[in-house]
């Protein structure tokens, strides 16, 4: 297979990293997991299978099998909220959103279950439901649903008053 | 499906995501301005997520992926390879062997030689030998410049509390870098100019924006040394404690 994997990595691994931070909260184990992608990448590639979501479904699956023994995220997320590197740069002030309402977008993720974050973040980085449902184990079908509901959730948490 | 039975938000959302949605669905959603509106806010509720990520993303800077890694991965990959990171290895591994040698054979000819060499490539023939007593293990600071790389490799189980690296002039004069930790990193930017370190285990891997002057290394409270280095690729200095 004339697979490419420094061409994949230089195309793939800052958004697998950025959606790894999110989904996890933690950067050395979003790091762990965009280098176990990769390297299964080269033992395993995949045969029919687009290979952006591939590796964002198998750093899915090992962040979530990492976890499933200790059950830490639960707890991390529970007791320390979300926390993820503070913005490099600060918003400029009169272009895009204010860089609090970044902040609490990241609170309003955490707040969120983690099949519900992996579901919208997935589906940001471009991956079709079916996609999305063989990177959190769920079936395509229902994929609709939970982007629906994790989106009506995070803009209940973002603006508790109510409006869009 | 009626007019008066709407489509659920999932089926919603598979328009609004472009997947394959029913017939019905679109029939319905043709004719029925409430689920359009249902739709619009769905929308608006994306595009806010979608800008509010794309913002948050510079606040997410690339991790420091594990060399090993990146030399199965992307061995080429210079955009990746963090520019603090050299490519140091061949100069490592001679300095190591060096190292390695004149630590096993003390004060013999290699450790003579190897005095003679870097005197001589410093301009002070001697003086290079400056024991240093340590409240720490026995120590072996040795570094390599490659360009303008510095290696730094240190035996023992000591680390740098402060290194300075400096130039006589210009930007970089005088740059104390600080140890952060026995994996920790190194940073200043001394000048405008931004210099690294990484600590990985016994090994310190520095890169220089300019040519190496000085160097002197601090270890456990106790100056290890103040040298002229140069930067000619391949040449090395020891310094051993006691």
């Amino acid at each position: 297979m004339g697979l490419n994997a420094e061409a994949l990595f230089r195309e793939h691994h800052l958004g697998l990293y950025r959606y790894l931070v999110r989904l996890t909260g933690d950067e050395a184990e979003a790091k762990d997991a965009v280098q176990h992608a990769f390297l299964r990448l080269l033992e395993q590639p995949p045969e029919d299978q687009r290979v952006k979501a591939w590796l964002f479904t198998v750093a899915t699956n090992a962040v979530r099998e990492w976890n499933r023994n200790e059950r830490r995220r639960d707890t991390l997320i529970r007791d320390n909220a979300w926390r993820v590197p503070a913005p490099g740069r600060p918003a400029r002030p009169d272009e895009g959103p204010d860089p609090s309402e970044v902040a609490r977008l990241r609170d309003a993720l955490g707040k969120l279950s983690e099949r519900e974050r992996a579901v919208l973040l997935l589906r940001t980085e471009g991956l079709r439901h079916r996609e999305i449902a063989d990177a959190v184990g769920t079936t395509t079908g229902s994929v609709g649903t939970m982007v629906a509901r994790a989106l009506d959730r995070l803009s209940e948490i973002l603006d508790p008053e109510g409006g869009s | 499906m009626t007019a008066r039975q709407h489509p659920e938000d999932g089926a919603l959302a598979l328009i609004l995501d472009g997947e394959e949605a029913d017939e019905e669905t679109l029939r319905h959603m043709h004719d029925c301005l409430d689920c359009a509106r249902r739709l619009r806010a769905m929308e608006r509720r994306s595009a806010r997520l979608a800008t509010l990520l794309a913002v948050d993303a510079d606040g997410i800077a690339p991790p420091t992926y594990d060399p090993e890694f990146i030399r199965l991965v992307a061995p080429t990959q210079e955009g990746v390879r963090p520019p603090w990171r050299p490519t140091w290895r061949p100069s490592l591994r001679w300095a190591a062997a060096v190292a390695l040698v004149s630590l096993v054979v003390g004060l013999s000819p290699a450790r003579a030689w190897l005095i003679r060499l870097t005197g001589s490539l410093l301009g002070e023939a001697g003086s290079m030998e400056t024991p240093v007593t340590s409240e720490r293990s026995p120590t072996q600071v040795l570094a390599a410049v490659e360009g303008p790389v510095l290696s730094v490799w240190i035996a023992g189980d000591a680390r740098p509390d402060s290194l300075v690296v400096a130039r006589s002039e210009g930007p970089g004069a005088g740059a104390l870098l600080r140890h952060a930790g026995p994996s920790g990193e190194i940073l200043v930017r001394p000048g405008g100019f931004e210099v690294r370190a990484s600590v990985a285990g016994s090994v310190l891997e520095l890169s220089l924006p300019w040519a190496v002057e000085t160097v002197r290394v601090v270890v456990g409270g106790v100056e290890v040394t103040r040298r002229p280095v140069g930067n000619a690729p391949g040449r090395a200095w020891t310094i051993p404690l006691r």
